[in-house]
């Protein structure tokens, strides 16, 4: 795996699309974290007509609840690794190297894990800054800076990593199945904004939540309510972290067997 | 000897196109071996199956006589169709990637890049490349990690004259240093000039199979005039090296057999008394002998 990982690496070091891309995602993480009240009251309540109320007043970026809150938001800027990990497989069809890697001796599983590799690597990176930007938020808002509370709510965390990673290997099987990275991130984006929204409509209501892209948001549904008084839930359901890794290990396999099929 | 490379077979089938039809090849060490064919005979589907990034309708291959498993390519270089590599890294760090996944502890990476005649141009990034330039880059590649076997499809597609010298006099270098060659080529020249072996493909079926040398062998002809026709034609049918006689208007044309030479025959038509007007030697063209397995209808 190492060694997968340092050919991955040569490939990145130096794409400046890659970093590029990488810069932004954490920028944005960063100016949204700074911004978490003004943001939240022009985007999030308006949008979800919650009552008005005083955001000063509620704990949102204290321990533990920053941990739900911050990777709620962060969750919405996934899309922007993603990006990097559609170019990086569609460059490679692009370019002719997933054949020529093959040529050198590379199987299809190794150049799929270096892949999903890179997948964990983004998902550590944005995780490990969100983990950053959260100690820092609760520290310097806090009331409670008792160790309990402040690493209490770890599975957010967690389930933050697992969503990244399961909605990449998404990301990795649209590119290799469409090959083309504008198509890619059309289809990503309209699955998860359009299609799959209908879809969970127009089947029996039990069974929309269980679809992929529903599965990995209700790792960390919308957590303002709590503030408000609507039922919400302050915890990851281990049954819905397994859901959410089983999509990921579905659309893992799917892409292996696309790949061993396919004409390089 | 050790069979470097044998193909059962061997079929790939596209939709309504049969690319390959039942191939079967072997190739022994030390081999120079041409896969030669006009287009769409099936040359780099072959070479693509062997590979590992084509997947055959049926049929086996086997590398090194241990089968067909991912991890043999680590032990050949190998070119296929055109170069392959990330055009945002320098040709340096693109040599790395595939010593990286051949699993080179010492690449010796520049040494190849000079072989290839790139090393000046190894820190300049791959899409300033010409074509001539990226053709060497990818034979660098090849040479990593000195492989047992190279592979090598169309390797003088793009160069310019020396280009092609160059290429062709480093395939020769190679080969005398034992290691086997594998190269498609619709290029008789090229194939006439490197190998020792070749097969001849058409529609994804095997027409010729064999020495380069056996297949042009007996087929130098000689055309011989004389003001005489007569006394010519009983000489040369007397010459016991003489094949196959053939009168074209005001000469003659010999097929030599086996084994004898151009100067045997002159020296024999003199010793006879013969006038000659007219001596031309034509060697054996494998143009000719690839045209006529080509029209062939048999298979």
């Amino acid at each position: 795996m190492l060694k997968l990982l340092r050919i991955e690496y040569r490939k990145q070091v130096n794409h400046s699309g890659f970093w590029i891309l990488l810069a932004l995602h954490l920028i944005v993480l960063l100016l949204i974290s700074m911004n978490i009240n003004s943001f939240l009251s022009n985007a999030t309540f308006n949008i979800n007509n919650m009552p008005e109320m005083d955001l000063a007043l509620k704990p949102i970026l204290q321990f533990p609840d920053v941990w739900q809150n911050l990777t709620y938001l962060a969750g919405y800027f996934k899309i922007i690794l993603a990006l990097i990990v559609i170019t990086s497989v569609c460059n490679e069809f692009n370019y002719g190297t997933a054949r020529q890697n093959t040529i050198d001796g590379f199987t299809r599983r190794d150049w799929l894990f270096s892949k999903i590799g890179l997948a964990k690597i983004l998902a550590l990176c944005s995780t490990s800054w969100v983990f950053g930007i959260g100690l820092i938020l609760g520290y310097s808002h806090g009331v409670s800076v008792d160790l309990a509370d402040v690493f209490g709510r770890m599975d957010f965390v967690l389930a933050y990593f697992i969503e990244l990673v399961v909605y990449f290997t998404y990301a990795i099987f649209l590119a290799l199945v469409l090959k083309r990275t504008g198509l890619s991130v059309i289809l990503l984006l309209a699955y998860d904004f359009i299609l799959e929204p209908i879809l969970s409509w127009s089947l029996p209501e039990n069974i929309g939540p269980y679809l992929p892209m529903n599965a990995i948001d209700r790792l960390n549904t919308f957590p303002f309510g709590k503030y408000v008084g609507t039922e919400t839930l302050l915890y990851v359901p281990i049954p819905q972290m397994a859901w959410a890794i089983g999509f990921g290990v579905l659309f893992g396999v799917i892409s292996y067997w696309v790949l061993k099929r396919s004409d390089l | 000897m050790q069979k470097i490379l044998s193909i059962e077979g061997l079929s790939k089938n596209y939709p309504g196109v049969k690319a390959l039809d039942g191939l079967n090849l072997s190739v022994q060490k030390g081999d120079v071996y041409g896969l030669l064919g006009p287009n769409g005979s099936g040359k780099t589907t072959t070479l693509g199956i062997i590979l590992g990034v084509t997947n055959a309708t049926s049929g086996t291959y086997s590398w090194f006589e241990q089968g067909s498993g991912d991890s043999l390519r680590k032990r050949i270089g190998a070119l296929l169709n055109k170069p392959n590599f990330y055009p945002y890294l320098n040709g340096f760090q693109n040599l790395k990637i595939v010593a990286d996944i051949k699993d080179l502890k010492n690449p010796n990476i520049a040494e190849k890049l000079e072989i290839a005649g790139i090393a000046k141009n190894a820190n300049r990034k791959f899409q300033t490349y010409s074509t001539g330039m990226r053709q060497r880059l990818a034979l660098a590649a090849t040479l990593l990690g000195d492989p047992e076997v190279l592979v090598l499809d169309e390797p003088t597609n793009g160069l310019d004259p020396e280009g092609i010298a160059d290429v062709r006099e480093l395939i020769k270098s190679i080969a005398n240093q034992g290691i086997t060659v594998i190269m498609a080529s619709h290029l008789l020249d090229e194939v006439q000039k490197v190998c020792s072996h070749v097969a001849v493909l058409k529609n994804g079926q095997k027409r010729y199979e064999g020495h380069v040398q056996s297949l042009l062998s007996g087929h130098d002809s000689i055309e011989i005039g004389s003001d005489d026709l007569g006394k010519l034609q009983s000489v040369l049918t007397a010459f016991e090296g003489a094949d196959e006689l053939k009168r074209m208007e005001d000469k003659f044309q010999v097929k030599l057999k086996h084994g004898f030479k151009a100067a045997e025959l002159s020296a024999f038509l003199i010793t006879n008394g013969v006038d000659i007007t007219h001596f031309a030697h034509n060697k054996g063209n494998l143009e000719q002998e690839f045209l006529q397995l080509l029209s062939d209808r048999r298979a």
